[in-house]
Parts: C-alpha cells; sequence; structure tokens
C-alpha cells in the first residue's frame, strides 16, 4: 500500500527515526537527508512525493534548500513542508517567503504531521 | 529602680523596631524597604537630622534622602552627614564620630551578600539601629535582585546611551575644531530640563585656578562671585557630590540646605575621568522645589558630556584618545547586547531539540497503533529517557552559567592537588571513554598545588575531557598533563582528534557555538560545556586556550595561577570569597602584582594600626591566613618594624648569615632565606611596610632587587592613596584593577622572568645611566607588553607566521599598554619608554615613528633585548640561532633597526657573561613582540 515517497531531512536522528516511523506506518515510503545539500541532491536524484525540511541544519540550512527545491523546475512542483524549533511569526514568514507549502514548529505532534501531509499530498494530486 | 526605668523606657522602641523588621519581611520592592527604613529611622527617639544614602547600578554612593529624626535639636552640616557616610561606605563598617555637641554622628552602612546597598547616616543615638538597618539591608538586597535582571540590562542600555551621548559630543568637537560651540550646546540642554530655569557652565583656569564661565551668558544665569570662590573649603566644596547651594551666596559662602526652592542652584562637580583633578561645575537654577533624587539622576549624564567637552578643552590629544576609549567600550556595550540577544535565541533552540524528541516520542507511544509491540516500545521509552537528561543537563548548565555570569559565585578556595585531581577525573571519566584511551602524564616529586575551588576545578577537568571524547574517534586516544612554570600551573589535555581550524580556536569558547555549524546534539553534551571552563578559569584568574594544528588533533590548556594573595578580611570572613568586585581585591592583586614582577614565594603588605603602636597584615600572599589575621608587629622592633620606625629599607640577601639579626628560634619553622622589607611612604609619611621573602627561582635576593621594590613601593602608596581618596568610585577601583591585572598577566603567563632583567640592568650600567635611570629602565622592562594582554588568546599563541591583521592588533600593544598603566603609573619616563619600546632609530617602527635622538634611550635599549631574544630562544614558526649568529644579525641591522650604541653594549656585556655560557638555552623564553 505505497501512497507515496517522503523525503525527511534533520539533522537529529531521534527525529528522522520518529518521522521514519510515523510515516511508514501509514504507509509512505521514507527516505532521509541530514543536511541542506544532501535534502536538494535527494529531492533531485530520488524524486519524492513530499519533503519534509528541518531549517537548523549544518551546510545549507531549511530556507535556503527550500529556495533551492522551489527554483528547480524539474522539482519544483514538490510540496514542502518546514519543520523548525524557530517558532517566531518572523521566522515563519521567511519560511513561506522561502516558498514552502506548509510550517510547523517543533516541538511537533508527529500525527498531526501526518494528517498535513496526506492534505498536501492530495490537493496535489488533484 | 534605676534599672527598672531605662527597661520601661527602652522597651516601646524595641517594639516598634520588632513592627519595622516585620514589615522588612513582607516588603516587595526595593522603595517599600527604602520607606520602612526611612519610617524606621525617624521614628527613633535621640535621633535627630539623618539621611539615607543610595548607591546606583554603578555602585557609587549617590545622593542622600534627607530625614529628620524627632531630636529637633540635633543638626550637622551636610558636608559633615556626607563626609562621614563616604567613610561608613568606604570602611564597609559603622563609623561613629563625636560631634560639637556631646551628641555623636554616626553612619551605618547596610551591607548584603553582594555589596553596600545604603548608608544610613544620623545625629544622635544609634541604639538598637544596626540590627536593625542589617536586616533591611538583606531585604533591600533581595528586592534589588527580585527586580535584578531587569536593572541590569537597564543599566547597560543606560551605560550605552550615555556612551553615545559623549561619543556624539567629541565627534562634534573634532568636526568643528572647538569645544566653544559644544559647551554651549551643552549648557543650554541642561538649561532645558524639566524644573531648571537657567543654567552655566565654570571651568577651572589653569593659570589663577579661579572658576569662569565657561560659555558667555548675556541671560544673567546662576553665577559665582569671586569672593565665593576665595572662601576657605570652596575648592572641595565644588568637587563634592552634586549638591544643593543657595544661589545667592550669603556671605560669600555657599549656604547648604536641606530641601531646595525655587532659586536655588544646583551644583554639578566635573571632575576629569580618572577624578585626580577637578575641570568645573555646572550651576543650574531651580525654577521650583524638585525631588532631588531624580534630577540629579539626569544632570550626572549631562555632567558626563560636559567632562568630556572640557578635557578635550585643554588637550585635544586627551580628548581623541578618550573617543577612541569610549568607543571601545560602547563597541563592547552593544555586542554584549547581541550576544545576550543571540545567546537567548541559542537557548531557546537547545531547548526545543530535546522537548521536540520527547513529545514527538511520548506522543506516538500513546496514541500510535504501530507502537504496540514491546521492542518499540522500549526503544521509544529510552530516547524520552536520554533526551530528558539531556534536558537536564542543559538546563544545569545554563544555570552555572548564569550564576558565573552574575558575579555570585562562592568560591570555596583550599589547596588543590591538582595531579591528585587529574588522577580523580580519569578514574571517573575512563569508562565513559569506552575503546578511547585516557592517559595522564604527571611528574613526580613537584609540587602541583593552586589555590582553588576543588568543586570547580573538577568541573573544568570533566568539561575538557569530555569534550575531548567527543571529538575523539573511539579508537583514538587522549592525553592529559599537569606541568609547573615559574608562577602558574598548566594542566591540558590533548586528543587525536580532527582539530580546530585556526580561526575557530577563540570561537569554540562561546556558548553552543560548534564548528560545522550543526547544533550541539549531534556532538552530545549540552554545548556549553567550554564556555563553562572558560569561566571556572576565569575565576581562578587564570588563563584557557586551545592549539590546534590541522591533522594532529587539539590541546586545551589551562593555566592556573600558583599563589594567590588573601586580603586579611577575606581571611576573616571566607563567605565573601571569590567575589568579583570588592574592596579587598585591590590590595591583593597589588601583592599578586608585587609577587610576579619579584618572584618571591611570599609578600605582604603591612599598615599600621590605628593606634600607631603596631603593624598588622592588609595582605599577603605565601602567608597561611591564620598568619594573616593574627599577625602584629611592633613598631620599631624586628625587621618590618624597624623599617616602619625609621623609613629605611632593609635587604638581608641571607639571614642565616647576618650579623645584624638575632638568631630566632622559630626562622627555621618560616624557612626565610633572603628578605627585603622596604618601606610605603607618601613624602616623608610612612604609610606601611611591604616585606618579600624568598626568591622562587632560590637566589638571593640582592641591591637590584632593592631597587626595583623601591620602585614598586611608590606604586603601592599611589594606590593606597588613590583608594583613600576614591575608594568609593567604581570606575577608578576598576582601572587600578585592569592595571594590576595587566602586569600580573604579562608575568604569569607571558614571559617567565629570568635572566631578561640582569640583562637590561646590564646593559644599562654599560651605557653608564645611574641607579635611579638603570631602575626605571628595569621596571618598565617588566611592564613593556602589558598591551599584549589585551590581544585574543589566538593571536599571540599562533604557531604560524602572524597575518598582516595579527600584526596590525600587536602594533597596538605599546599605546594600550601606556593606557592600562595610567591609573598606577605617574612617572612620565616610564610611560615614555613602554610607548617607545618599538621605535626603531630610523623612524620606521611604531607607534609614533619617532627617529634616532627622540627615543628615549630605555626604549632604545628595550629594543635591542627584544630582538636579541627573540633571535636566541624562536618562534613558534622560526628556531631559535645561536649568541653569535644573533649578535651579526643585530649589528646588521644596527642603525636601522637598532640603536648601534646599544647593541655594542650588548655584545660587551654578552662576552663578560662568558663563553661558558654560549652554548646554553637562552636566557629568557622571548616574546613575540
Amino acid at each position: 500500500m505505497n501512497k507515496g515517497k517522503i523525503l525527511v531531512v534533520d539533522d537529529e536522528n531521534y527525529i528522522l527515526h520518529i518521522l521514519d516511523f510515523s510515516l511508514g506506518a501509514e504507509g509512505y515510503e521514507v527516505i532521509t537527508a541530514e543536511d541542506g545539500e544532501e535534502a536538494v541532491r535527494k529531492a533531485r536524484e530520488e524524486r519524492p512525493d513530499l519533503v519534509v525540511l528541518d531549517v537548523m541544519m549544518p551546510k545549507m540550512d531549511g530556507f535556503e534548500a527550500c529556495r533551492a527545491i522551489k527554483r528547480d523546475p524539474e522539482i519544483a512542483g514538490t510540496p514542502v513542508i518546514l519543520l523548525s524549533a524557530k517558532a517566531r511569526d518572523v521566522d515563519q514568514k521567511q519560511g513561506y517567503e522561502a516558498g514552502a507549502d506548509d510550517y510547523i514548529t517543533k516541538p511537533f505532534s508527529p500525527g498531526r504531521l501526518v494528517e498535513r501531509v496526506h492534505g498536501l499530498l492530495k490537493t496535489n494530486a488533484s | 529602680m534605676i534599672r527598672e526605668t531605662t527597661r520601661t523606657g527602652a522597651a516601646p522602641a524595641e517594639v516598634t523596631l520588632g513592627v519595622h523588621a516585620e514589615e522588612l519581611q513582607i516588603a516587595d520592592s526595593v522603595d517599600r524597604v527604602l520607606q520602612i527604613i526611612e519610617r524606621a529611622v525617624t521614628g527613633r527617639p535621640g535621633v535627630g537630622q539623618a539621611a539615607l544614602h543610595l548607591v546606583n547600578s554603578d555602585g557609587e554612593l549617590v545622593a542622600a534622602r534627607p530625614l529628620q529624626g524627632p531630636a529637633q535639636n540635633l543638626h550637622a552640616s551636610d558636608v559633615q552627614l556626607e563626609g562621614i557616610a563616604r567613610r561608613a561606605f568606604r570602611e564597609g563598617a559603622l563609623v561613629q564620630q563625636a560631634g560639637v555637641t556631646a551628641e555623636s554622628l554616626w553612619a551605618y552602612p547596610l551591607k548584603s551578600p553582594e555589596r553596600i546597598e545604603a548608608v544610613v547616616v544620623a545625629v544622635g543615638a544609634a541604639a538598637g539601629l544596626p540590627g536593625f538597618l542589617a536586616q533591611a539591608a538583606l531585604a533591600l538586597y533581595r528586592e534589588r535582585q527580585r527586580s535584578g535582571g531587569e536593572s541590569h540590562t537597564h543599566a547597560m542600555e543606560e551605560r550605552a546611551a550615555d556612551l553615545e551621548q559623549a561619543l556624539e559630543v567629541l565627534d562634534a568637537i573634532v568636526r568643528e575644531g572647538g569645544t566653544g560651540t559644544v559647551l554651549r550646546r551643552i549648557t543650554s540642554a541642561v538649561a532645558g530640563l524639566p524644573g531648571i530655569d537657567r543654567a552655566t557652565l565654570w571651568s577651572l583656569r589653569a593659570e589663577d585656578g579661579r572658576y569662569v564661565e565657561a560659555v558667555a551668558n548675556g541671560a544673567g544665569g546662576p553665577t559665582v562671585p569671586p569672593e565665593a570662590q576665595r572662601a576657605e573649603g570652596f575648592d572641595t566644596w565644588v568637587r563634592r557630590l552634586p549638591t544643593w547651594a543657595d544661589f545667592r551666596w550669603t556671605a560669600g559662602v555657599p549656604n547648604h540646605r536641606t530641601s531646595p526652592g525655587r532659586g536655588d542652584a544646583l551644583v554639578i562637580p566635573l571632575s576629569s575621568a580618572d577624578k585626580a583633578h577637578p575641570l568645573g561645575f555646572f550651576l543650574a537654577q531651580l525654577e521650583c522645589g524638585l525631588d532631588r533624587m531624580d534630577v540629579v539622576e539626569d544632570l550626572r549624564r549631562w555632567a558626563a558630556l560636559g567632562r568630556q567637552a572640557l578635557e578635550s578643552f585643554d588637550n585635544t590629544g586627551h580628548g581623541v584618545r578618550n573617543v577612541e576609549e569610549l568607543r571601545e567600550e560602547k563597541e563592547k556595550l552593544s555586542e554584549l547586547h547581541r550576544l545576550k540577544s543571540q545567546f537567548i535565541a541559542a537557548v531557546s533552540h537547545e531547548l526545543r531539540t530535546p522537548l521536540t524528541s520527547i513529545t514527538a516520542y511520548a506522543e506516538t507511544l500513546r496514541s500510535s497503533p504501530g507502537a504496540t509491540d514491546p521492542e518499540t516500545q522500549d526503544r521509544f521509552l529510552r530516547v524520552i529517557y536520554d533526551e530528558s537528561r539531556r534536558l537536564t543537563r542543559i538546563v544545569d548548565d545554563i544555570l552555572d552559567l548564569a550564576t558565573m555570569d552574575s558575579g555570585r559565585v562562592r568560591l570555596s578556595c583550599r589547596r588543590v592537588e591538582l595531579d591528585a585531581l587529574v588522577r580523580d577525573v580519569v578514574d571517573v571519566i575512563s569508562p565513559l571513554a569506552e575503546e578511547r584511551t585516557v592517559r595522564a602524564t604527571l611528574p613526580e616529586d613537584e609540587e602541583l598545588a593552586v589555590h582553588g575551588d576543588p568543586d570547580l576545578l573538577k568541573q573544568l577537568l570533566m568539561n575538557l575531557l569530555e569534550n575531548a571524547i567527543k571529538f575523539t574517534d573511539p579508537a583514538g586516544s587522549i592525553e592529559v598533563g599537569v606541568e609547573r612554570e615559574a608562577s602558574a600551573i598548566r594542566v591540558w589535555v590533548q586528543d587525536d582528534g580532527p582539530g580546530i581550524p585556526a580561526d575557530k580556536l577563540d570561537l569554540i569558547f562561546e556558548r553552543f557555538y560548534q564548528i560545522d555549524g550543526s547544533n550541539s546534539r549531534r556532538h552530545g553534551g549540552s554545548g556549553l560545556g567550554l564556555a563553562i571552563a572558560r569561566s571556572i578559569t576565569a575565576w581562578h584568574d587564570g588563563r584557557i586556550w586551545a592549539e590546534s594544528k590541522s591533522g594532529q588533533g587539539s590541546r586545551f590548556v589551562v593555566s592556573l595561577p600558583r599563589l594567590r594573595a588573601t586580603s586579611r578580611q577575606r581571611a576573616s570572613e571566607p563567605t565573601y570569597d571569590g567575589a568579583p568586585v570588592d574592596d579587598h581585591r585591590v590590595p591583593e592583586l597589588v601583592i599578586e602584582m608585587i609577587g610576579e614582577v619579584m618572584g618571591a614565594e611570599s609578600v605582604s603588605l603591612m599598615l599600621p594600626e590605628e593606634d600607631g603602636a603596631s603593624l598588622f597584615i592588609q595582605a599577603a600572599m605565601g602567608l597561611p591566613d591564620e598568619a594573616i589575621r593574627v599577625a602584629r608587629v611592633a613598631i620599631g622592633e624586628s625587621i618590618s618594624g624597624t623599617v616602619a620606625r625609621t623609613g629605611v629599607p632593609i635587604l638581608v640577601p641571607d639571614l642565616g648569615r647576618d650579623e645584624r639579626f638575632a638568631p630566632n628560634p622559630h626562622r627555621d619553622q618560616y624557612r626565610t632565606k633572603s628578605l627585603i622589607s622596604v618601606p610605603v611612604k607618601r613624602r616623608e609619611e610612612v604609610l606601611g611596610v611591604l616585606n618579600v621573602t624568598n626568591k622562587a627561582s632560590g637566589l638571593a635576593f640582592d641591591e637590584n632587587d632593592l631597587a626595583l621594590l623601591m620602585m614598586l613601593a611608590e606604586r603601592v602608596s599611589l594606590v593606597i592613596c588613590k583608594l583613600k581618596e576614591f575608594g568609593d568610585s567604581r570606575d577608578d577601583v576598576q582601572r587600578m584593577e585592569e592595571a594590576l591585572r595587566g602586569v600580573i598577566d604579562v608575568r604569569r603567563h607571558y614571559y617567565p622572568s629570568g635572566g631578561f632583567s640582569r640583562l637590561v640592568i646590564d646593559v644599562c650600567r654599560e651605557l653608564g645611566l645611574d641607579d635611579q635611570a638603570t631602575s626605571k629602565v628595569h621596571y618598565a622592562s617588566i611592564l613593556r607588553d602589558v598591551g599584549m594582554t589585551r590581544l585574543p588568546e589566538g593571536v599571540y599563541k599562533k604557531p604560524t607566521a602572524l597575518s598582516a591583521g595579527d600584526r596590525e592588533l600587536i602594533r597596538r600593544h605599546p599605546e594600550d599598554g601606556a593606557r592600562m598603566l595610567r591609573s598606577i603609573e605617574f612617572q612620565s619616563d616610564v610611560f615614555e619608554i613602554i610607548l617607545a619600546h618599538h621605535e626603531e632609530p630610523d623612524g620606521t617602527g611604531y607607534p609614533r615613528g619617532l627617529a634616532d635622538g627622540t627615543i628615549p634611550v630605555g626604549a632604545r635599549v628595550l629594543g635591542v633585548l627584544d630582538a636579541y631574544h627573540s633571535l636566541r630562544s624562536g618562534r613558534p614558526y622560526r628556531s631559535a640561532v645561536r649568541r653569535q649568529e644573533a649578535i651579526e644579525e643585530l649589528r646588521r641591522n644596527a642603525g636601522g633597526q637598532f640603536d648601534p650604541e646599544v647593541v655594542e653594549a650588548l655584545v660587551r656585556v654578552l662576552s663578560r657573561l662568558g663563553s661558558s655560557e654560549a652554548g646554553k638555552q637562552p636566557e629568557e623564553a622571548g616574546n613575540r613582540s
């Protein structure tokens, strides 16, 4: 029952594990990356259906990775959910300006995140 | 019967104070506590005129709130009241003074664990009040703490705003090429303050010591008649706190009044930055009676501007220097502010990270149908547990750091054997190191003790080792060692991890900093370990830095002073130990400075008791606390007592063989072999006695050491007098501390003492300088690189050749040094040598590019000797050369970089030293300047 491929990006292993677990339990195929550069590369190579992207990461941060994805015509249509410990309004605004489709602040509820993923994939498909 | 009466008479008052004491318990603001104090004081029978002096956020005593007790007939002048309040503030103890009438005048400082919070001064009976006031002090402290964080930030912002304004003024002076316009502007700004009618600015005219209007005032503002200026005490009067005067100057004398009203003038004194001399004052005429506290605070800021302007008035060079200093301070403050916001953002991120894992796993555990098998549940719970512990650790570390930063650490210092400590910590940490090997390299039979807090030092070492473990492969190895230096002990931790890039060596001590930009979770730990290590080191007056060569791992080095000085107060009040700014620190730093400069095993400063019959120890190092507390020497007896009486120094190269002194049965006990005792004098008056015993090198003290100690004693006299005069101005005290710390630092951590001084003296003599000039050069040679202590650690220790930027930084050190020393140095020729020791005869040196004849001879000597030592001892990036090669190199550059006469004098001195030493190690480890 493969519902789609999700790229999950975070430099925290614990977060990758729990997202892998939660999305996997819902029937998604999960691939992971640990920094922004790897995220953009995997987005191009693996063509995921959706990207969940942490913001504060080494090498390239989530905002920049998001912009890179949205600038690349080949993959610009992939929905991106930013998942960030930066919780202020200005941070959210910056996220949407970078082209994010959704912005979720940490700490977050894995259940709610899965719902948003469902939602975005449904809108995208229709 | 009489006894009965007394008891009933005292009882009601006791009850009242008891009620006030209860009120203190529930008071919920600083203002509330102040009100209670006021009511308690003014309600005491037997108290007449009184005042409550407050201490502002800068730790300065500010103007008083006048109070009146029930005894209407007891008066004293404002000057008297203020004088005694200042004394109590300075001395930190109840001061009582018999008044003109039979009633006594007293002042009581309200001391909290941190500082003096306020001073109450009154005419009349003090009975019962001190006990109550001691409680009030704690209540004030409590309430101040409660509003603490906020007011600290507030003070910082206020200070930044002040500096901003001061800079504007100075910029305007520079731009407009004169101070006239600026002074006019400031004066009209003062006149424009609410409640102030007109204002005039008066400046001191150097020629006749009269005050004249600095800005012509056509509007007929308040004025000071010439006869008032001639009145006795006028000079001291205008240098006091902002004070009120009847501006009509009744009978030519300023008329002090307790509560000002319309037509009165406020006098705001302006004195030079070091408060050593008056510059002038503002006279501000009031429109109406005002609450004095508010206006005084407002005016203080304008006074600061007026001072800046007046100072640049008579000495433009000085003014420009001030711009630099102010700019520096302002930048430091904005940087602090920026760091603080950054820190809060970082903390919030660091706390959110583990919290995110905890909530995500907990929620999944609770609601996900997939998480029901025991194995998954166990795995999830373990993550929750680990992350909770991590969270706790971060919170603990933040609290530790906050405590250390706020200056409220109570160190419980004692003798700590660092080798034993290292062994303990390695035992504890080895299990955590898993496969990695942790090895301790400890020298045998060496004394490796420091004076410090054993728990904090243990934490310091743990943090360094944990850091090393984090950055080492599981198969890697870590080594930890302890080494003894002349006056410091070094502890180092070496790992074989990836190393640290040169430009990051300083940054890694910043909170939450990670070289790869990741958050600290990636490497485990809180991200605060090194920041805490740095704080602990600073609390022990030590230094910490990292060294690293790519591919060879990193080495963290902590250098801790071997001996610390202790003041008598501290020896008797252990709870005050470690307070960062307190009144014992300056005498202690003086002692440590002398210890470092003289290379002595013990140093003590003795002052006469009030009765003038004996000496007590004000501060000492290398002596047991017990001795510091109880030691008394009768004036006229034994060595220091004789020096105190005669004012003549005594040098004892070898006590065992000296026939002047009777054999002392206790002598062996103290193992005193060699000692010098010199008087500390102000003109002919002996203020105290300075003793040093036993050179750490084991050699005997000689005439050169005596000459040096005499020079130091003159500086000590200056410091003592300054402390007496403005002991309550934190700015001055801080400047002295900075200077003393600089000298200690430069001796302790930059240049181990050695043969350099010997060469300086010999070369000076060879050049025909007299004893006094030689001593000055010798003394300046010790201080010459004080400015280097302001460099970032990395620059000095860099293993590679210096970059252009580093060189630029280093070129500032002569000026920085001269500036730092201003508060403890008074001889201009010493300044000149320090300032010019990098000038070169062909005019290519720095900072001023002086040529040939204009460079002081002392500076030329140091220029040659610095170069010689640099050649002989090598640099991290260049190896050492032999004596003959060094001489040839100097001769090649004689006339250009070096003074040929000095080079040849050095050659003659070296040849006399004999060929036996030619192949030996350099005379002294070199420096980099």
